[in-house]
């Protein structure tokens, strides 16, 4: 595609993509507009928060297949937010759902005082409107359904003056498509079918301004690889699977021959399965290494520990998007093993010396962030908090994320989260202890899983271990159940290998390999292609 | 804007070489398809059931987008992909399994779908890789053929016969398409077209009953690569470039308020002057100024004016897509023209036809040109009606019959399947006259219909109609300027909120003047084979009888404060 490459000259991209504009004229159309926004209530339910953002978007990707090209671009845009709640601290718009009247309203601008400020007038417009009637809609349900408990809608705090000047990052499109080429290429083995790579980076610089007045700026800048490898076994059972290796910075991305030997490695740890055996059902242990373990710590804890507050909702035949986390019910119950902490620091900006993507200083109400001791000795001590309180809470934790675009008002999240067990195995002898521990449960062999895809899914690549020899034979074709919370607690083994995952979700989380006491696996039902009917090229 | 071609070192070459050099210069993608598809087919048609027939088709994107918004550039994107897509045939010409399945029950598994599920994007920088994409997909495609062949066969013997029981897929021609061009040189000067954009788009500031607003740039180097069994080769690489504005608003009754304009080339020369499209878009703001302002439309049935754009359009929607092949053939399209071959359908004066060969039209080029279609048949005029009677269709290679053969309008975007479509049609008549005299006979069309006024449709945005069997056979379009017309003296009045209804057969027989103003309307026509570029070329027409209904609204109110952009001008207005 070279001729493609002059569709513009790097030249002007380049310039194009280095656009910048000052703090100074940002923040200053942010509260022209925001003085109008504040005017809109004259009577009651008035606005008592309004917040906005502007996001400035540039991104790229590339994708390669086996050495060559398949796509490449790149784009640059500007949105405008607003949040906003109608009524009191007391009792306001938020945390009710009807239908879809809880969407964000996300417009889109131009970095220009003018751009900026008819695309964050046209959100506010909408978004107040809308929040009258949501307003208006939840007092109509409280006056048919009686409210069990009520907790403040929202609550006092210190806003946050952090503004920062960041310069746009140029992202080295050449760059990228070597490395593309060259780890789709060093993937490339003749036992895969396919083998791809993606690129994709992007930032976001955001300016948030809140009638409080919050007033802070952040880049959140991501660039992940993605390597993607098909084949199938020599029985014609198609298998698959994909390795995400994300980065905060340009700095950190590994050398070329570096991620050339990720690809090969990848690739070689999936073509072992071209001769996989197929695997048959099986309860008993099971070794969760790796990204398997980080999965596992995501499906079954991270999920359920956001999202604390209830939302009232009437929705009708509707689907209710945002259910109550599991754990918001379970402060001061055990979630985990006894020699299991876990701490989610959004301060802590990097893990044995990589990015942790999952950092933040402000949250999204404007609030700064704080360190969270959520588990002690395996017991829930606390929950991710907003400011929009729930039992027991006096006052926000600085937790509080808005899916920008998505939801109107902020939830409760976590983002970078440390999993830290008390006894640990170092890893060098953890095969033994899974062998031992196989044994003692009376079984010839135990399972091994490495692969991101354990979330009942569908099939999973695994390595069966004999108990007595400790051979190690791939297998394919089986299901794992949909993990649950009650997965945590079956945690019996945690080794000394922690290790940071970032998630394309922006979530960071550093986890132990472990040994689950019993996971049950069942084959696939799934039947294997026929042979192609032309050889290879 | 035509300084952009100025050779100064900031100028990129956006689109490529020149010159198509026909059956000259090799083309390395073409030939890795060719060596592919000569060594798959020579497999594949000893397979059980047997392919008889293959097709490769690569189209090469490098698509360039750029806005702006009040002053400010506000988005830009460039994308380079290039897709595959495969065509297999299995079992004969006279049978095979494009076949569409008679549903019998709702049999989900029929895959009478247009859309291609098996396109995917391929690497043409690497030979070796794309061959391996190739390989991966045919064997994918086949055995998808295969399997749907197998169904066809059945469905053949169990449901009831078709009304046309033509073959499948029409002969090889005796001499194979072998064409191969390059891409054209264009120039865009992207920073001097960033300050222009941000320029023109600054027109539209400090109005307070704009609500939305901006200008689109976009521009696509296409190429199209095409190999088949049959020894077809081609190489056709094609440009489009646009540039349109937007400017909406909105009424207090809710009714959504727009005026567009677009401007086609293929290269930025193309384009009009920077000061022409600043004069249109002043036009327009005082256009959207007035519709705010002006009366809802009523209920009417009555003479009307179709300006030339506009009846380009209207004949687009009402008889172009109903005269393309494919509908003839099969029994769920309401076939309104099948049996109607040599009778008359058109008012006597009305010539129309579609040529894909044309390429520009008073200077300005055509969007619906292309030399050869999706099928590789080299284009050529089709006659679809020649004063006022129905000459014939639309053809790709799916004979209908007594029209065995493609005329060159097998078209699809990626990831579709081909069927027939128009390119550039081109609606003539007999008697034209100035668009004046036009008037005046519209306003004795009032009198003698006795109607207190006529409305002439000045400007549409689009329209759609209704084929298949399961609906009504008629069609909606879609005005954005209408005036009432009285058979007095009195001035046209501007209304708003009109949408033009009826039935075809009903409505084309009352066409009775023609003006001597033929117009191009460039667009992109969206059907069952996706989105493709086209043109239509018509004068302004009257018609003794039109009917026209209010159109859906919505009941978003006014934004309570004026745009941040007015906010000024609006605070003097109040004092």
């Amino acid at each position: 595609m070279k001729r493609f490459s002059i569709i513009i000259c790097l030249f002007t991209a380049t310039n194009v993509f280095a656009q910048t504009i000052k703090n100074d004229v940002v923040f200053n159309a942010m509260e022209q507009e925001m003085q109008r926004t504040m005017s809109l209530s004259k009577t009651a339910p008035k606005i008592h928060f309004a917040a906005f953002k502007v996001g400035d978007y540039s991104g790229v990707s590339v994708i390669a297949a086996r050495g060559g090209i398949a796509q490449e671009q790149q784009k640059q845009w500007v949105n405008t937010d607003v949040n906003l709640r109608v009524g009191t601290q007391k009792e306001d718009s938020s945390f009710f759902e009807a239908n879809t009247l809880t969407q964000s309203n996300l417009q889109d601008g131009a970095l220009s005082p003018e751009g900026i400020r008819a695309g964050l007038w046209a959100a506010a417009d909408k978004t107040y409107k809308q929040a009258l009637d949501i307003y208006a809609r939840k007092q109509g349900y409280k006056n048919k359904k009686a409210q069990e408990e009520v907790f403040d809608d929202f609550s006092a705090a210190t806003p946050v003056q952090d503004v920062k000047t960041y310069e746009k990052t140029i992202f080295p499109m050449d760059k990228f498509k070597e490395i593309a080429q060259k780890t789709s290429a060093a993937g490339a083995t003749n036992e895969l079918e396919k083998f791809n790579t993606n690129i994709v980076a992007s930032e976001e610089i955001v300016y948030y301004l809140s009638s409080e007045g919050a007033k802070y700026t952040k880049r959140d800048l991501l660039i992940q690889i993605t390597f993607y490898a098909k084949g199938r076994t020599k029985t014609g059972f198609e298998f698959d699977d994909n390795k995400t290796l994300s980065y905060a910075a340009l700095k950190d991305i590994p050398s070329v021959k570096k991620l050339e030997n990720i690809a090969r490695n990848f690739a070689k740890q999936t073509a072992a399965f071209t001769w996989a055996q197929k695997g048959t059902a099986f309860i008993g242990p099971v070794w969760l290494s790796g990204e398997a373990s980080a999965k596992m710590f995501e499906n079954t804890f991270i999920k359920n520990i956001n999202n604390t507050r209830k939302t009232i909702f009437d929705m009708g035949n509707g689907n209710f998007k945002y259910s109550l986390g599991e754990f918001a019910l379970k402060e001061n119950l055990k979630v985990l093993p006894v020699n299991f902490d876990v701490v989610d620091n959004p301060l802590q900006d990097n893990f044995n010396g990589q990015k942790m993507i999952g950092a933040y200083n402000v949250d999204d109400e404007g609030i700064k962030a704080q360190a969270l001791s959520l588990v002690k000795n395996g017991i829930l001590k606390d929950l991710p908090k907003t400011r929009s309180l729930i039992k027991g809470q006096i006052k926000t934790n600085g937790h509080a994320i808005t899916n920008w675009g998505e939801s109107l008002y902020a939830k409760a999240n976590v983002r970078n989260l440390f999993f830290f067990p008390h006894e640990i195995t170092p890893i060098e002898e953890f095969k033994q202890k899974f062998m031992n521990y196989c044994k003692a449960e009376g079984l010839e062999y135990c399972y091994k899983i490495s692969t991101r895809n354990i979330a009942g899914k569908g099939d999973i690549l695994t390595t069966k271990i004999n108990a007595n020899t400790g051979e190690e034979t791939p297998v394919y074709g089986l299901n794992t159940p949909v993990l649950n919370t009650r997965t945590l607690r079956d945690i019996k083994f945690a080794a000394n290998d922690l290790t940071l995952y970032n998630t394309p979700a922006g979530i960071s989380y550093v986890v132990p390999s472990v040994i689950l006491s019993e996971v049950e696996l069942t084959p696939s039902q799934a039947s294997p292609a026929t042979k192609m009917l032309v050889t290879r090229p | 804007m035509k300084k952009y071609f100025l050779p100064i070192f900031l100028i990129c070459a956006l689109l490529t070489p020149t010159q198509a050099k026909q059956n000259k210069m090799q083309s390395t993608v073409l030939n890795t398809l060719e060596q592919e598809l000569k060594r798959e087919f020579k497999q594949l048609k000893k397979a059980k059931p047997p392919v008889y027939f293959m097709s490769y088709q690569i189209t090469e994107l490098d698509n360039y987008y750029l806005d702006a918004t009040l002053g400010t550039i506000s988005y830009e994107k460039k994308i380079n992909e290039a897709y595959l897509d495969i065509d297999v045939r299995v079992g004969s010409r006279e049978l095979d399994n494009t076949h569409k399945i008679k549903l019998i029950d709702m049999d989900l598994l029929s895959n009478n779908s247009n859309k291609n599920p098996f396109v995917i994007k391929v690497p043409l920088t690497n030979q070796a890789a794309l061959k391996n994409s190739i390989w991966l997909t045919t064997d994918l495609v086949a055995k998808a053929a295969q399997e749907q062949y197998l169904k066809v066969v059945n469905n053949n013997k169990t449901a009831a016969t078709r009304n046309d029981n033509s073959a499948d897929f029409s002969k090889a021609p005796k001499k194979p398409a072998q064409y191969i061009a390059d891409m054209p040189e264009v120039e865009i000067n992207i920073p001097e077209l960033k300050k222009e954009l941000e320029s023109l788009s600054a027109l539209m500031k400090g109005y307070d009953f704009i609500y939305a607003s901006g200008i689109e740039f976009y521009a696509v180097k296409e190429t199209n690569y095409f190999v088949n069994s049959e020894g077809t080769k081609i190489k056709e690489p094609r440009i489009l470039i646009r540039l349109s504005y937007k400017i909406n608003s909105r009424n207090k009754d809710g009714m959504q308020l727009s005026r567009t304009n677009s401007y086609d080339g293929v290269t930025m020369q193309d384009l009009p002057s920077e000061e022409q499209i600043k004069q249109d878009i002043l036009k327009s703001i005082e256009e959207l100024k007035q519709l705010q302002n002006a009366p809802s439309a009523d209920t009417f049935h009555g003479p009307v004016i179709l300006k030339n754009r506009a009846a380009g359009v209207f004949f687009h929607e009402i008889l172009g897509h109903r005269v393309e092949g494919h509908r003839q053939k099969d029994d769920d399209f309401g076939q309104t023209f099948t049996q109607k071959v040599g009778e008359q359908i058109v008012s006597p004066i009305i010539t129309v036809y579609d040529d894909p060969t044309m390429t520009h039209f008073k200077g300005v080029p055509l969007r619906g040109h292309y030399l050869y279609d999706d099928e590789g048949t080299p284009s050529q005029k089709a006659m679809m009606v020649e004063n006022g009677i129905l000459k014939g269709f639309l053809m790709g290679r799916s004979p209908i019959k007594n029209f065995p053969n493609s005329n060159g309008h097998g078209r699809k975007s990626y990831g579709r399947k081909v069927v027939s479509r128009m390119g550039v049609t081109v609606v003539e008549a007999q008697n034209q006259i100035p668009y004046d005299e036009l008037v005046q006979k519209l306003k004795e069309e009032i009198k003698r219909q006795n109607k207190p006024y006529g409305l002439i449709i000045d400007d549409i945005s689009g329209g759609f109609t209704n084929t298949d069997t399961y609906s009504p056979q008629s069609f909606k379009v879609q005005p954005l300027l209408v005036y009432k017309v009285f058979p007095d003296d009195r001035p046209n009045e501007l209304i708003r909120g009109a949408d033009i209804v009826g039935t075809p057969l009903t409505s084309f027989n009352k066409i009775i003047a023609a003006a001597d103003d033929n117009a191009l309307f460039n667009g992109t026509c969206g059907a069952e084979s996706g989105w493709v570029p086209v043109s239509a070329i018509a004068p302004s027409l009257l018609i003794s009888e039109l009917e026209v209904e209010k159109v859906n609204k919505t009941y978003d109110n006014v934004p309570i404060l004026p745009p941040p952009s007015a906010e000024n001008k609006t605070k003097k207005e109040a004092k």
